[in-house]
């Protein structure tokens, strides 16, 4: 179903990126695992009380808590979903205006296999991301803080992520599919991910603004409710299949459009 | 049974673009010219028979099968030059072909190495930082290596040396030799009169004519362009040739004949004082409408 030379091509050719947004992810969560101590916890909720910053914060003080308000609400959302925008474009639609595609397409592969590839390498390159995130948040917080992390706690935080970004990816890698030219598939699955994301916080600064949780993906990646145990399953399987929902679109479309190349 | 056979085919983009019915059949051993301007319907003509298209009416087939369903198996033994060729910016010459003959599961590849030394292609260097020329003969590598049944290139010499050029019609030509069926689009007509049997002129999306290229060898008049000395050897040639585009101030004259009727032109020229004579290059265009006056006569 898919390719093997072409999936070795597309990790070789991503592979900077790759590891260029699993480095800084994990050099976030170590650094958090040591500076979030139970005394600083204590005394940065006293110092940002009453200010945004405390809202944005919350009332954390576990390390898993702090790194859901911190980590999982900004970098863990902000950085794969840049990764997501940048290569889910790479992917298809650049190939398709830069003309590349016509290379590969000059060889016995059909546009459902090329496609498929494409999405394979994405999703598998998240998981990748995430399970390495997992990983290193671990041993981080073993070695700074041995005890302090609530290991179940924080793995279902890097599961919901990923399935997050799964959705998030499906969005960036359909607009890649569907359109032909770099700028409009950046413009639109980027655009669309960022809205997401800010529409998310002006839903965390006000209660007035509790209806535009309808309109994004962020809230169905709830860390109150990982923290708390449960509540949060119908949640991840809304992610997942909205993001698999995405990634077929896509693939449909791109399998039936013309190809200028 | 042809090889290429393009019936009725028509993808219209709106506002005149596209092609409308185009048909032709390509046979095997056969070279076949696809003449015509900048976007006259040339590369979406390619396009379809590359299954990157779906016709809006008509059919695109190859080896009898339908180059939208059957693109696969079609491509097994496809070579194509795309009109604007465009590599993966981060890989090497030899990187892309390796990849190429790793999607074909092709085994031998001293082929492709015999083409690299034809062309003197260094497959080491970055695709990236390769000139136009270059990327070119990498592009040609690719759609040959594979000693492929069917050829569709598409304005194959852009950015090649006339050396490499010739390298490369003599590869179409002995390609044609073993029995391939060559489509070869351009918009220079000499490229095409070296190599083709048959000439598809295509424009406005229409392929308007289709001729043998003796046919049009033949018919083809040379212009001469010449500078009088004086007034008189101006008038005196004019007088014979009244059909002249004449420039008097400048006492310039062009000349169209065909090389069966040279003799009379020297004739008359040689009771005159001349500044210069030159033959003129003609554009491809210039060719046809000839063609086509001289066949409405």
């Amino acid at each position: 179903m898919i390719s093997f030379p072409l999936l070795k091509y597309h990790i070789r050719s991503n592979a900077k990126f790759l590891l260029a947004f699993t480095a800084a992810l994990c050099l976030f969560v170590t650094v958090m695992c040591n500076v979030f101590t139970p005394v600083t916890l204590g005394s940065l909720a006293g110092a940002a009380g009453g200010t945004m910053l405390g809202d944005l914060l919350g009332k954390a003080n576990t390390l898993a808590g702090s790194l859901a308000n911190t980590f999982f609400a900004i970098m863990a959302i902000i950085f794969p979903m840049l990764y997501s925008i940048l290569v889910g474009n790479r992917l298809v639609a650049e190939q398709v205006d830069r003309g590349t595609l016509a290379g590969f397409l000059a060889a016995p592969v059909t546009k459902l296999k090329y496609v498929l590839t494409a999405a394979v390498y994405l999703v598998f390159s998240l998981a990748l991301m995430w399970a390495v995130v997992g990983a290193v948040g671990c041993v981080a917080a073993h070695a700074f803080q041995p005890g302090e992390l609530d290991v179940d706690a924080y793995l279902t935080m890097v599961a919901g992520c990923f399935l997050y970004h799964i959705a998030v990816s499906g969005f960036c890698f359909c607009a890649s599919c569907v359109f032909n030219l770099s700028k409009t598939s950046l413009g639109i699955g980027g655009g669309v991910s960022l809205f997401f994301f800010f529409d998310a916080l002006l839903v965390k600064l006000s209660d007035d603004l509790d209806f535009l949780k309808y309109f994004t993906l962020n809230t169905l990646f709830d860390t109150q409710k990982i923290l708390g145990g449960s509540g949060y399953g119908t949640d991840f399987i809304i992610l997942a299949a909205t993001g698999l929902t995405m990634y077929a679109a896509g693939i449909v479309v791109f399998t039936k459009k013309d190809l200028p190349v | 049974m042809a090889i290429i056979d393009v019936s009725h085919l028509t993808k219209d983009f709106g506002s005149g673009k596209g092609i409308f019915d185009v048909s032709m059949q390509i046979n095997e051993g056969e070279i076949y010219g696809f003449l015509g301007p900048n976007g006259a319907g040339k590369s979406t003509t390619i396009r379809h028979l590359m299954g990157f298209y779906r016709p809006q009416a008509g059919t695109a087939r190859i080896f009898g099968l339908d180059c939208l369903k059957d693109r696969r198996d079609i491509q097994k033994r496809l070579g194509y030059i795309p009109g604007e060729i465009a590599f993966p910016n981060d890989m090497t010459g030899r990187g892309f072909l390796t990849l190429l003959a790793e999607l074909r599961k092709m085994k031998n590849l001293s082929y492709m190495r015999e083409l690299l030394e034809r062309f003197e292609i260094d497959p080491s260097a970055d695709l990236k930082r390769m000139s136009k020329g270059m990327k070119q003969k990498i592009g040609i590598v690719a759609a040959f290596m594979h000693r492929p049944k069917v050829l569709l290139l598409d304005e194959p010499t852009s950015g090649l040396d006339p050396l490499m050029k010739n390298r490369l019609l003599e590869l179409a030509v002995a390609a044609a030799a073993e029995g391939s069926a060559v489509l070869m689009s351009s918009h220079d007509f000499d490229e095409v009169d070296k190599t083709s049997g048959r000439i598809g002129i295509i424009k406005g999306g229409k392929l308007i004519e289709e001729i043998r290229a003796d046919d049009l060898r033949h018919s083809r008049f040379k212009t001469y362009k010449i500078e009088f000395s004086d007034p008189e050897s101006f008038a005196k040639a004019l007088a014979a040739y009244p059909d002249a585009k004449a420039d008097p101030e400048r006492l310039q004259a062009s000349f169209s004949v065909t090389d069966s009727s040279i003799n009379e032109l020297v004739h008359v020229l040689a009771g005159c004082d001349l500044r210069y004579f030159k033959e003129e290059k003609h554009t491809l265009e210039e060719y046809f409408m000839q063609f086509y006056e001289r066949r409405e006569k």
